[in-house]
């Protein structure tokens, strides 16, 4: 992991410092009401429905057990005792009090976290597929590339104004985990003909009103470049992007409307004029940040057999979801699914996350992962001591073994928290899960990635679900619409509606139904992608409304 | 009254803005259509001593600026709104491209929360929005004592 520098931790005190002032003087009246949202935001902080919230950065989704221990701290200290992981690698706190709020951020400070621009019209936490550095297809790990990138974006102070939020993603991975595609900048390491790092750069991604798979504006960019190339980007973006209009707000409209081709030209006009500025990367600010993040100190072992064991089928059902094979042979990458019926998907109570920080202490060399899935990953953990830590998850009550599963849904706080919701998310999740909660189903549907949102805004990625759930306002009823074929990851897609909004109770069925089909007519082998684009969305509309069409057409609506 | 803070004191400001360029152009700030329109009197104001300064909103073209530099004495960008972050872009783009070294001003709706970015991206003169204490406003300078965007700050053996 990577550890603070003396300068890290000043320029996070120094940020505490400053909003704490910023707190008094909002409190003694000295701080309008407007101009204080803008700075508060800038630190995280919302006013929802009910309450402030504070959404706290984990940056690259990397935390120690201290780490993962100070955050069961602040759910206990200063809010009802749980926090809520989010699809950003953030975790929010829901009912904090504004007076509160710096004395939050100075306890995270104390671990090296903090809430630098996790909302606002900035540049926001920096995300990073969730198994670099232990995935077998992995290229190269880019985590230090990540907080290189981090750094430059840490109160960069010619972009705290941008025109609209601004996201940064990273991959070293063929087989990107990071939704990458979906992002304002997408990073891919990888490695040149002759070894040398070198980037893709995906520019003008992103879901919301607009769904859009980011194009590729450059390949193999040096990694010495990666900063100026973003700095460039930014500055683009920054004089070019729509301030008139917010829904038009994004770099992805920018790049639309400019065209790829002449976007790329302004960038390369302004980097050709940067490059060997003071943004450019020596081997040594590169080689001494990839020497800050040592691997941990693995036991010389072997792949053992993971799921031909003699085990209860419970664990079996585990071992087959829940497991990813780590780099290291020997060790896995163990999955532990915040979603089951008794919570929203994400939630984990103080008690878990003390519980998962000593679990991670004996079993995973003192780390845990926030993956966009909202889960937690425990990322090195010894294949021998599966069955220890399986027992131990039991206990806990965090055994579910649905990863990767139609229970493993994500989806946004919908109407029981955001002002912007129009439809409760949460209580639809949790029948959905009771529902398809069956190792029966597990094993029949097998990967199946459901996402949910509960406004356009689209904080569940409904889009880039394999089959995605969007909450609508139909004439004052929450009303849910249906989508199919969406992928984050490597053969991104955005998924296809199959029909008008149900209610919840037939978006429940609808689901079962897409599911049933699936398994009644796929072909051998055949995922849930490879078959919807072979049978087209418009079969699902035929499985799902079937009943309704017939009723309209004896009914001569039709 | 807008308080002014020059190279991180309080000052008074000898320039006033005019829609239309008086015959007499001295201690003016102009918009960039209007310094256009009246071009060659810059030079001859600059050659007599006078100072002249260009307001820049953010919609404007930095670029059109640059062949007034030689002519004038203070850029002004202006904020209509703090949110409005162009003449941040605007700022580094005269002091790093185009070697802009005289007074930059940043002005409009412009607060103590800004002061510390406004100075980190070339400004040193702040025309405070109606109603900001200047005195509490000189603490605004000073939120961080170093700037990751410098290389000093980065990882070395």
């Amino acid at each position: 992991m990577y550890t603070y520098r003396p300068i890290d931790q000043r320029i996070v005190d120094e940020r505490v410092a400053e909003f704490r002032d910023q707190t008094q003087r909002f409190l003694d009246g000295k701080l309008s009401e407007d101009e204080f949202r803008q700075l508060r935001l800038r630190n995280g902080v919302y006013i929802q429905r009910h309450a402030p919230m504070i959404r706290v950065a984990i940056p690259y989704g990397l935390l120690s057990s201290t780490q993962l221990r100070t955050l069961a701290h602040i759910a206990r200290t200063y809010d009802k005792d749980y926090g809520h992981f989010t699809t950003r690698q953030n975790i929010q706190y829901n009912w904090p009090t504004i007076e509160s709020i710096p004395d939050i951020l100075a306890d995270l400070a104390k671990v090296q976290m903090h809430a630098f621009q996790t909302s606002g019209n900035c540049i926001r936490n920096t995300t990073v597929d969730h198994f670099a550095g232990l995935s077998r297809s992995e290229v190269a790990d880019p985590r230090p590339y990540a907080e290189l990138l981090r750094q430059w974006s840490t109160a960069h102070p010619e972009f705290l104004y941008l025109p609209r939020k601004f996201k940064v993603a990273f991959t070293g991975d063929t087989d990107d985990h990071s939704a990458m595609r979906f992002h304002d900048i997408g990073l891919r390491l990888k490695h040149d003909d002759s070894g040398n790092d070198v980037f893709e750069v995906y520019v003008g991604g992103g879901l919301g009103r607009t769904p859009v798979v980011a194009p590729l504006v450059r390949d193999n960019l040096p990694a010495e470049d990666m900063l100026t190339y973003c700095e460039a980007i930014l500055r683009v973006y920054n004089l070019g992007g729509d301030r008139k209009n917010k829904y038009k707000a994004r770099i992805k409209i920018q790049v639309r409307q400019m065209g790829v081709e002449a976007f790329r030209a302004a960038v390369d006009e302004e980097f050709a004029r940067i490059q060997k500025g003071p943004l450019h990367l020596t081997q040594e600010h590169i080689d001494v940040m990839k020497a800050s993040w040592k691997a941990p100190a693995f036991a010389t072992l072997d792949d053992e057999e993971l799921v031909n064991v003699d085990a209860s089928d419970a664990e079996l059902g585990f071992r087959r979801r829940n497991l990813t094979l780590h780099k290291q042979p020997g060790y896995v990458a163990v999955t532990l699914n915040l979603k089951d019926t008794q919570r929203a998907p994400g939630d984990a109570t103080s008690a878990e996350m003390d519980a998962i920080a000593d679990l991670a202490d004996k079993f995973s060399m003192g780390e845990v992962r926030v993956t966009h899935e909202q889960n937690l990953v425990l990322p090195h953990v010894e294949q021998r001591t599966v069955s220890a830590l399986f027992a131990a998850l039991v206990e806990l009550g965090l055994a579910e073994s649905n990863a990767g599963t139609v229970e493993d849904l994500i989806c946004c706080p919908g109407l029981d928290f955001c002002n912007l919701a129009n439809t409760h998310s949460i209580p639809l999740s949790k029948t959905i899960i009771e529902r398809m909660q069956s190792e029966e189903k597990r094993e029949a549907i097998g990967p199946l990635k459901l996402k949910m949102s509960g406004c356009i805004n689209a904080c569940g990625h409904h889009h880039v679900g394999h089959i995605g759930i969007l909450g609508v306002d139909k004439k004052g009823v929450e009303g849910y619409q249906i989508l199919v074929g969406g992928e984050a990851g490597e053969d991104a897609s955005i998924g296809r509606w199959i029909g008008p909004a149900l209610d919840a109770d037939s978006a429940v069925d609808a689901i079962e139904a897409i599911t049933d089909h699936y398994v009644a007519e796929r072909e051998d082998g055949e995922t849930f992608l490879q078959f919807t684009k072979r049978v087209g969305h418009r079969a699902f509309h035929d499985v799902v409304y079937k009943k309704d069409d017939d009723a309209e057409t004896q009914g001569g609506a039709a | 009254m807008n308080a002014h803070i020059i190279d991180r004191a309080l000052a008074a400001d000898p320039y006033t803005f005019a829609d239309d360029a008086p015959a007499e152009l001295a201690n003016v700030v102009l918009s960039l259509d209007e310094a256009e329109r009246v071009k060659d009197q810059l030079a001859s104001a600059a050659s007599d001593g006078h100072d002249v300064g260009v307001r820049l909103q953010p919609d404007d073209d930095v670029n059109r600026v640059v062949a007034l530099l030689p002519h004038i004495a203070l850029v002004e960008c202006h904020f209509p709104t703090f949110m409005d972050g162009r003449g941040y872009s605007h700022a580094r783009l005269l002091r790093d491209k185009h070697g802009y070294q005289g007074a930059l001003r940043a002005a409009g709706d412009v607060g103590r929360d800004q002061l510390h970015y406004l100075q980190q991206v070339g400004f040193n003169w702040f025309a405070l929005r109606e109603g900001e204490d200047a005195d509490a406003a000189l603490a605004g300078f000073d939120t961080f004592s170093v700037d990751y965007r410098d290389p000093v700050t980065r990882p070395k053996a």
